[in-house]
């Protein structure tokens, strides 16, 4: 489809110089002015696709250098990390990992984060499918103000939330729990996964449960049985975004965490900062460990990704 | 299989109050019978069928299926089966597993489920399609597969909502008959909503025609077509519409007739209008003759051939008409032709209310019509 719309213009480029001997004279300045046009239509389309090119390369480059660079310089011996500025060397050393795994908590700090997220994921995935799903099919007064609402805490810093949170937990005993820190993750996942999956649901057809309501489903059924598979594709996106936004969080962990044997990734990573002396090769390591899983899931699932940032034009 | 029947049923959107999509609807549909509800868009014809298949509540009336009282049930506990107009196919599902899954919902055993799948794909022509996904169908595929997902069923009633709408001309007709066929073969108890008046008049045992929410009319096609009860169904029914001309009914020396402007119709029978009454004529385009003699001449202004048949339109005394002749390939427009109104064809209407004239008083039996 796409290579056909491109061909067409080529084609009628082609077919005005066939028709030029046809035309009167009086239409050959006009004729020629379209000649002229036409001449340099397919110089103007490829600079204007190198300088598209070449602007998406330089935004690629400064914001995927940074990654290349970290990932390197976790590879290089730590000897050599100030010294050697190669971009591309072999082979790699894995002392800097080796030392993170042995001087630091990292399994613990590991397993804290996966726990969050995951977390995080099926209680967002349970808790917004029913609430959109609610949200689209029920009648009711103010429904979109409602939903447009909860995204009100999208609004402040997660610094602003984190701080009252603490203060909050405090009081009824969570702080410094990983429970705590669930409740603030899903603070913020919750809104956005509801928000998405309330387009999603609203752009599917009634037509479909009441199929299935007629074939012998409750609208329960007809909800768990029809609706949610279709609705794969939204799903997806809610757990890729409660995915990030739970592991990549560093303010509500470095708030509300305080012992080292609760603490998620980012903040542990921070505290190797805050050392004596500063362990870059290991720094380095961890950063790149705790972006493995978001390469990964971007590789894989970059479509949803997408989906999710058009759906609703919410923020990413 | 299964007799329905409604009782007043009403459907207000908004509250107790009105407005009413549906209003005090009552019918009973006789075990076997296909019933056709047709109407222009927001009728109600939809909106009923919906409240029988327990989609939409009823805000008031109660409706039973097979003598069993349905009002409050929700749809899966009423053993209806529905065909959407979209189709409305699970997308993910094949067409196997389309057919199977009310069976499934319903905990059929295994070897059944593919029995009844399999009988019901032979009927429809499917059998190649068993393993595909809906959006590897065409449209008529797809409809038929609906058709199937209902037919495994084996429900005690089958609720048609615009099935064949989405569908080109000559598939729709194809369509059409494959759903007569099938209901004769079943003998199952079919409601058929549509908006098409010639799927109405070929397909029902009887039709409804619904407007603003009522009852307009009930019968038999051709009842319909003979006998329409008031201007509205006279102009819904038949194409082209009926002609119909306001005018006031005069007693000239004995006889009546109606008269409007220049036009004058004698009325042959006696009709419980009374003289002096505003009316309107009705007569079928199809029903106006070319009568050598006649002091009534019409001006054509367009001629169409639609093969079998030549369409005019044109004016008669100031009035807008349309006539439909077997083939006259000489006609032109321009041309005055002399026309008869065969007085067993009229059909006479009070002017304010719309209602037949001649159905005007209980009994019915009187009036102008007693001919036709």
């Amino acid at each position: 489809m796409k290579s056909h719309v491109e061909r067409l213009p080529v084609d009628s480029s082609r077919q005005i110089p066939e028709r030029e001997p046809i035309r009167p004279r009086s239409s050959l300045q006009h004729g020629s002015k379209v000649q002229e046009s036409t001449f340099w239509k397919p110089f103007k389309k490829l600079s204007a696709k190198i300088a598209l090119y070449a602007t998406v390369l330089v935004i690629c480059l400064y914001s995927l250098f940074p990654i290349y660079w970290m990932i390197i310089s976790s590879l290089r011996p730590a000897e050599r990390l100030f010294l050697d500025t190669s971009l591309v060397f072999w082979p790699p050393d894995l002392t800097s990992y080796v030392s993170l795994f042995r001087q630091t908590n990292y399994i613990v700090n590991f397993l804290n984060s996966a726990l969050m997220a995951v977390a995080t994921i099926t209680v967002s995935l349970v808790l917004s499918a029913f609430v959109a799903y609610g949200a689209t099919r029920l009648r009711f007064r103010g429904k979109t103000m409602l939903v447009a609402s909860m995204l009100f805490a999208y609004m402040f810093p997660p610094l602003m939330l984190a701080i009252p949170m603490a203060a909050a937990f405090r009081t009824i005993g969570l702080t410094d729990t990983l429970w705590g820190l669930l409740i603030a993750h899903l603070a913020i996942s919750l809104p956005l996964a509801v928000w998405l999956l309330w387009g999603f649901f609203k752009s599917m057809p009634f037509d479909l449960e009441e199929a299935a309501m007629v074939d012998g489903c409750s609208q329960f059924e007809a909800f768990i049985k029809v609706v949610l598979p279709l609705s794969a594709p939204g799903l997806i996106t809610v757990a890729i975004f409660s995915f990030l936004l739970s592991w990549a969080d560093y303010v509500f962990a470095l708030i509300l965490i305080m012992s080292d044997q609760r603490k998620t990734l980012p903040v542990a990573l921070q505290s190797l900062l805050g050392a004596h002396d500063l362990r870059w090769g290991e720094v380095l390591a961890g950063a790149s460990l705790i972006a493995l899983p978001l390469f990964v899931i971007f590789i894989f699932c970059y479509r949803y990704f997408v989906a999710g940032l058009s759906a609703g034009a919410v923020k990413g | 299989m299964a007799r329905i029947s409604l009782q007043n049923v009403s459907k207000s959107f908004g509250g107790d109050q009105g407005p009413w999509a549906v209003n005090k609807f009552s019918l009973e549909v006789e075990d076997g019978e296909l019933v056709v509800f047709v109407g222009p868009s927001g009728c109600g014809k939809s909106t009923t069928l919906r409240m029988i298949a327990g989609l939409d509540d009823t805000t008031s009336g109660t409706i039973t299926i097979g003598g069993r009282d349905v009002t409050g049930l929700p749809p899966k506990d009423r053993n209806v089966a529905m065909v959407f107009q979209n189709y409305a196919l699970y997308p993910q599902k094949s067409v196997y597993d389309n057919m199977a899954f009310g069976l499934r919902v319903r905990g059929e055993a295994k070897q059944e489920i593919d029995r009844r799948v399999r009988a019901a794909a032979a009927s429809l022509d499917l059998e190649s399609l068993l393993h595909r996904k809906p959006r590897q169908l065409s449209g008529g595929q797809m409809q038929r597969v609906a058709l199937g997902r209902a037919l495994v069923r084996d429900p005690d009633v089958f609720l048609l909502d615009e099935p064949l709408s989405n569908l080109d001309a000559k598939l729709r007709v194809k369509m059409r008959e494959e759903i007569a066929t099938l209901h004769a073969r079943l003998g199952a108890t079919m409601i058929f909503v549509t908006h098409d008046q010639v799927e109405a008049m070929t397909l029902g045992d009887r039709i409804v025609i619904m407007r603003d929410g009522l009852i307009q009319q009930a019968g038999k096609p051709l009842e319909l077509y003979d006998r329409p009860a008031n201007t509205f169904v006279a102009g819904f029914i038949g194409s082209p519409e009926m002609n119909l001309i306001d005018g006031q009914l005069s007693d000239a020396s004995g006889r009546l007739e109606v008269r409007s402007g220049d036009l004058s119709v004698g009325i042959p029978e006696k009709t419980f209008a009374r003289s002096g009454q505003n009316v309107t004529l009705g007569i079928r385009p199809e029903h106006l003759v070319i009568s050598n003699g006649s002091p009534l001449e019409m001006t054509v202004n367009l001629v169409e051939q639609i093969g079998a048949q030549t369409y005019l339109m044109g004016t008669l005394a100031g009035h807008k008409m349309r006539a439909v002749l077997q083939r006259r390939d000489e006609i032109r427009a321009g041309d005055k032709l002399p026309i008869a109104f065969p007085s067993e064809r009229l059909h006479l209407f009070d002017s304010i209310s719309g209602a037949s004239l001649r159905m005007a008083q209980t009994g019915g039996k009187i009036g102008v019509m007693e001919n036709a």
